[in-house]
């Protein structure tokens, strides 16, 4: 099977070129994608690099552009691909070398809408409790593994990456914001209502269709819009 | 009280969200008018158009309609520009013209509905 491959060593290479590689998946044993960039890796040109861990769809490291479309390498079947398989990192984030971005500015938008539970009611002895039906409105929430596949397929946070939060960084809002044990919605709020945080989200819907864990980032920005128009009126 | 603040002055998105579709129901009932007088004169002469906006309810309505249009138009092209022009200087002169050229169409607007 054919392989083109994005490789770029910054201070090594005068500009990002494509490298060509033929695998026998049959005799590697290969069925997903990561199988065989680690057989490259290990058989054919040990500089090739690239993030993975769990090899599971668990981890979110692998994530890289796959014939266009963002995804895990791991959970991505060589069946499913058209030949040659082109291979990219994620758009829109500087390379630090071959497959592997610079996550910082994806991270500092998730750090932005504060991913943890805020309560300043006097804490309980044992647990905060959450009846079953608040805790269902976090289910399409929670399950993010920040892969980064759906900010770096977004428009909007190519543009101003600085500015928009991004689909990742504003599913996790909601699953704070919707929290039942979360006391701190209105202060959480106050920071959205700006010109670009949520509302440079123009529901385009590419985070929907290239997330691996099958969440909806677009519904959940849509439940911002509209908490904040009821919070804000 | 500090959330209240915050909110307050934090709150760009959300107007500007309610302007674009507030101003696109108002375009959609202005077409929608529009086309059902069309369907109501299928053989209409410059009479028919000149005592519809006669009217100083159309005229306004019209002028509504227009004012929707030019709302709806400067919020869109300000997002194109924040997106694609990094270049604040060129993104002011940018932003500058068009806000020139929304004013010219509102009052040429004017001008000709007033004239009728």
């Amino acid at each position: 099977m054919r392989f083109s491959i994005y490789r770029y060593t910054p201070g090594k290479d005068t500009k990002p070129y494509m490298q060509e590689f033929n695998v026998d998946i049959a005799a590697h044993n290969c069925n997903m994608l990561l199988d065989v960039l680690l057989v490259i890796k290990e058989t054919l040109d040990d500089s090739l690099t690239l993030r993975r861990s769990c090899r599971e769809g668990v981890c979110g490291s692998d994530g890289m552009n796959i014939n266009g479309k963002n995804g895990l390498a791991c959970v991505t079947h060589l069946s499913g691909l058209k030949e040659p398989v082109v291979i990219r990192p994620l758009p829109g984030l500087p390379v630090i070398r071959d497959l592997v971005v610079d996550m910082r500015q994806f991270y500092q938008q998730f750090e932005r809408v504060q991913p943890w539970l805020q309560n300043t009611d006097t804490a309980p002895t044992k647990e905060r409790l959450q009846s079953p039906e608040d805790r269902a409105k976090l289910d399409g929430l929670y399950e993010c593994i920040l892969c980064a596949c759906c900010s770096t397929a977004c428009p909007s946070f190519w543009w101003n990456p600085d500015k928009f939060i991004g689909p990742a960084g504003l599913l996790q809002a909601t699953r704070f914001l919707v929290d039942s044990r979360d006391t701190e919605t209105s202060a959480r709020l106050a920071q959205l209502g700006d010109a670009f945080s949520v509302y440079r989200c123009h529901g385009i819907m590419n985070c929907v269709d290239v997330c691996p864990k099958g969440l909806n980032p677009t519904q959940a920005i849509d439940k911002i819009k509209h908490m904040l128009i009821a919070e804000g009126v | 009280m500090v959330t209240t603040i915050l909110m307050r002055a934090n709150r760009e998105g959300i107007r500007d969200w309610l302007i674009q579709r507030f101003s696109a129901v108002i375009l959609l009932v202005g077409v929608v008018a529009l086309a059902g007088f069309f369907l109501m004169h299928p053989g209409m002469q410059y009479s028919d158009w000149h005592d519809l906006f006669a009217a100083l309810w159309v005229k306004i309505a019209a002028l509504l309609t227009f004012s929707a249009l030019l709302l709806h138009a400067w919020l869109g092209l300000w997002i194109v520009f924040t997106d694609y022009i990094k270049c604040g200087f060129l993104r002011a002169i940018l932003t500058g013209l068009w806000v020139i050229a929304l004013a010219g169409c509102f009052f040429a607007a004017c001008l000709i509905l007033w004239s009728v």
